[in-house]
């Protein structure tokens, strides 16, 4: 086998190896978030009822739920699922470092809102489908206080977090207090409402 | 009279024709190794590279602080997306916060719970942010003081306004977060709505002894 033959063969492997190498590449970082199992979402959703607002409070060695869950942050969180019809979640994001985050099964975070320096907000968010407004409920309104702001999630289901920061051990019980006040679940019609 | 002869090229003898079909068929396994050994190694290494330690194309680096700025965003680029799955986070947006993560101290060597390290700041004085520590894994040290963080509203500052964090196994005074025998550490600091901090806002992590 004469020495062209050889390097001739030998440059086609190496060029068929890169190609095939950048197919690979590409195939291992798609592939990624479909592979890792339980996501953090499934860790998550496993432990919640469906359309309610649970208080889970600070989490530690023994109780944190997913890899690099905030220590000093207090959580409530709703698996929500608006597969037969809207759901309304009513709560406070009463000064700065306080979150809202919306995150699809996928992780995405769709949706952030953070609290405000010494100014105390109440939010009202009703979760429809995205994608069709013409479909969209006519506007509920609470018998006392403002329409709900509409948020159109992606997917049917997904989780609503609430992270409260927590300034100290002397702050626990007050910030608890206003993650308990949160609620989430099915949004009733306006007839119910009169 | 014309006589044609016709010559006719003497047949290999058997040994050189085994020769010629075992060089075929080592030429043809060493070509296919070579190229799976390229696409295999190759692919994945590069993959691996580009979600687990990242390029300036979806991290921005400071020192030993890493941020990846799309985490957890619907249009995070695929390396992003594929490292927060592999991490099994739920990161908030980077719209509304910052997240740092340290893995080595300021001259690059890996931070692990076998050496004491002091992780000096100032500023951060905007928005509201926490310094974490973790496992190599994300976990949570377990510990007696039941410290994991310190933030904006727990942090001792000195009179200057810098502030000092020791991370070391045995207590000290101060802001001590105890790394117990975790292995490798990684330090995590978080900042919701603080401004810019890629200046020289970011802590530095100097290493201090080792066991």
């Amino acid at each position: 086998m004469s020495y062209g033959r050889i390097s001739s063969g030998l440059g086609t492997t190496l060029g068929a190896g890169l190609v095939a190498a950048g197919i690979v590449h590409i195939l291992v970082t798609f592939a990624t978030p479909q592979l890792v199992r339980p996501s953090a979402f499934d860790r998550i959703a496993e432990h919640l009822p469906t359309n309610s607002m649970v208080v889970l409070g600070q989490p530690g060695p023994d109780t944190q739920l997913v890899p690099y869950q905030e220590p000093d942050t207090s959580f409530a969180i709703c698996y929500y699922d608006i597969s037969n019809g809207p759901v309304l979640a009513n709560l406070v994001l009463p000064s700065g470092g306080w979150t809202l985050a919306l995150y699809s099964p996928a992780g995405d975070n769709f949706y952030v809102l953070p609290g405000r320096d010494q100014r105390s907000t109440a939010i009202s968010a009703l979760l429809v489908p995205a994608g069709n407004e013409a479909a969209l409920p006519p506007v509920i309104q609470r018998p006392r206080g403002a329409a709900p702001t509409y948020i159109q999630v992606p997917e049917p289901t997904g989780l609503l977090v609430i992270r409260a920061p927590l300034r100290g051990e002397s702050y626990r019980a007050e910030v608890e207090a206003v993650l308990a006040r949160a609620s989430c679940g099915p949004a009733r019609r306006p007839s119910n409402l009169q | 009279m014309i006589v044609a002869t016709i010559s006719q090229a003497p047949a290999p003898a058997w040994p050189g024709r085994l020769r010629t079909a075992i060089s075929t068929i080592f030429t043809f396994l060493g070509n296919v190794g070579l190229f799976a050994g390229i696409a295999l190694l190759l692919g994945i290494g590069s993959s691996w590279y580009m979600i687990e330690i990242g390029t300036p194309l979806t991290t921005v680096k400071t020192g030993p602080w890493v941020s990846w700025p799309a985490a957890g965003t619907p249009t995070a680029d695929p390396y992003t997306r594929a490292r927060t799955a592999r991490h099994g986070s739920l990161p908030i947006s980077g719209t509304v916060a910052q997240v740092w993560e340290a893995r080595t101290d300021s001259t690059g060597q890996r931070l692990h719970s076998s050496c004491d390290y002091s992780v000096t700041g100032r500023g951060l004085n905007e928005g509201w942010w926490t310094i974490a520590l973790y496992d190599d894994s994300g976990h949570l040290i377990p510990n007696a003081a039941g410290r994991h963080a310190f933030n904006s509203s727990t942090i001792m500052r000195r009179p200057d306004g810098s502030f000092l964090v020791s991370l070391a196994r045995d207590a000290r005074p101060g802001n001590w977060l105890p790394t117990g025998g975790a292995g490798r550490l990684t330090l995590v600091l978080t900042i919701i709505e603080g401004g810019d901090v890629t200046g020289t806002g970011l802590p530095e992590i100097r290493r201090v002894a080792c066991r």
